[in-house]
């Protein structure tokens, strides 16, 4: 068995509003193995964000301990580059900056952490030609679709080699098909590169087909309710859908996820 | 079609323009009104041409300096002034209506008490422009640098970047727009605080150049002092609008 990658203890986020305090997130407890790819599953609300951001060192935790590569991080004000630069973070809406072209987009993590050498201009061709976006490169993101900004999203968080990717409902706002496609690809470039993956997302379908394992989450306060391990083959294509085994995890999961709750989802 | 609308953009008020001009000359031919009450376009501009270079080049070029001098040095300060005050929300809330207060207050006010200290010099009528333009620069530079976007904010702290690169890099350029916001109103508070200042201190400028022609009845050339004054606005905004284009790509 891999060593554990990602770890938290006991870790909390609580909002203090004037009229009450809000459990964003209570006692979680997840671990996350070198090179698995773990979705975190729930409706809006449930804290799935708030538990990577946290993990990034976006938000501060109110309590409790989080672990990368077995070293604490909570204690730091700012974690150390070195660290902060193992992850990529991939935000629900492609967020890209209006000023830069696809390629500056692309490479702004290498100037925010000064990463100049030679390979990295190389490196960002390679990424650009896998996501088919060579043609694009010197298109500004007005110029272009919703999807392809995503990918651009996407490929920005690896530009450094990160060791993991942190992926906040990447392809939510995308429909259906583009999703499938972008997934397929997800599961390619993870593939490909190795990384450990945090996976959020609402969908139950999506969850099942790229993890390996998921955490299931409730509101209210914010939670980890279950833990399920998938055992699903890889390599896995949309053909999976079909399957037996698939859809009985997604009934599992959808059962998981609880009826009340499930409406609540938009 | 784009193309068309672009002719359209530039013929339609220059159409406009003429038509006014045209009811105007009408109107001064057929009402037999007094030429010192209201001249008519073409003796106006006769007038302008024949009399500029004469009686008003050294009023355009002295007014000119002051608008060009205390707009450049309002640009900076500006800027500088909002982006020292966006690093804290307390000093952002409690400047910001003092901002507006400058910016409502015409500080040709200023004119009188600062001749008492400095006597009747440039400097005097430049410190008005600069106490006019940096108000409304600084406020929507301002708002400009405190409204960012969370993913994007979130995204700089992703990378762990820290306050001065997250200014240079995302704060900045996101407020561009804003900023171009208070530059185009800068250079018109800057002609109109410079024109004020001309009328209060009374003896060099084309400001005070309208009320000597004034005074003396010759209305045609009050009015040609009007048009220059008006041009030098509407060539200053369209230098700032045209660096804008150049500048904030993303907006069309």
């Amino acid at each position: 068995m891999k060593a554990s990658k990602i770890r938290t203890e006991n870790l909390n986020k609580v909002f203090h509003t004037r009229h009450q305090d809000i459990y964003a997130v209570k006692d979680a407890n997840i671990d996350i193995r070198e090179g698995e790819f773990v979705s975190l599953i729930g409706p809006s609300g449930c804290g799935k964000s708030t538990i990577i951001r946290m993990i990034d060192d976006i938000i501060k935790p109110t309590s409790g301990s989080i672990y990368i590569d077995g070293k604490e991080i909570t204690s730091y004000k700012r974690i150390p580059k070195e660290i902060n630069q193992k992850m990529g973070f991939i935000f629900q809406l492609p967020n890209l900056f209006p000023w830069l072209t696809v390629r500056e987009n692309v490479g702004i993590a290498c100037r925010i952490y000064k990463i100049r050498d030679e390979g990295t201009q190389r490196y960002i061709d390679e990424l650009l030609e896998m996501a088919g976006l060579t043609e694009y490169q010197n298109a500004y993101p007005a110029e272009i679709s919703g999807g392809v900004m995503q990918r651009i999203g996407v490929i920005r968080a690896m530009v450094h080699k990160p060791e993991i990717l942190l992926m906040d409902e990447p392809f939510g706002a995308l429909d259906a098909m583009t999703r499938e496609k972008l997934d397929m690809e997800i599961l390619d470039i993870w593939k490909k590169l190795g990384t450990t993956v945090i996976f959020i997302t609402h969908n139950v379908e999506e969850a099942v087909l790229l993890s390996d394992r998921v955490y299931v989450m409730g509101t209210n306060p914010g939670r980890i309710t279950r833990e399920i391990t998938l055992d699903l083959e890889r390599p896995r294509s949309l053909d999976l859908l079909t399957e037996r085994k698939f859809q009985d995890y997604c009934a599992e999961l959808t059962e998981c996820i609880g009826h009340v709750d499930l409406r609540k989802v938009k | 079609m784009k193309g068309n609308k672009k002719w359209l953009n530039i013929v339609s008020p220059v159409i406009l323009l003429i038509v006014i001009l045209v009811c105007w000359e009408l109107y001064v031919a057929v009402s037999g009104i007094d030429a010192r009450i209201l001249p008519a376009p073409h003796v106006i501009l006769s007038k302008l041409g024949e009399r500029f270079m004469r009686d008003l080049s050294g009023d355009f070029l002295y007014t000119i300096q002051v608008i060009l001098i205390g707009y450049c040095i309002s640009i900076p300060s500006g800027i500088l002034l909002a982006a020292l005050c966006s690093q804290s929300k307390l000093v952002t809330k409690a400047i910001t209506p003092v901002l507006i207060l400058m910016v409502v207050i015409p500080m040709l006010t200023l004119v009188p008490i600062l001749q008492l200290w400095y006597g009747y010099v440039m400097k005097v009528r430049i410190i008005v422009v600069i106490c006019q333009a940096v108000p409304i620069i600084c406020l929507n530079t301002l708002r400009g640098f405190t409204k960012v976007e969370t993913a994007k904010r979130e995204l700089f702290r992703s990378m762990g970047a820290g306050r001065f690169k997250t200014f240079v890099k995302l704060i900045f350029p996101n407020a561009l727009p804003q900023v171009f916001v208070g530059l185009k109103l800068g250079c018109i508070f800057s002609t109109i605080a410079a024109m004020s200042a001309d009328l209060a201190a009374s003896n060099e400028g084309l400001g005070s150049r309208i009320s000597v022609y004034s005074g003396m009845l010759m209305t045609d050339m009050a009015y040609g002092t009007i048009i220059v004054v008006a041009l030098i606005g509407i060539v200053l905004f369209m230098i700032v609008a045209y660096i804008e284009k150049k500048v904030v790509i993303w907006i069309k």
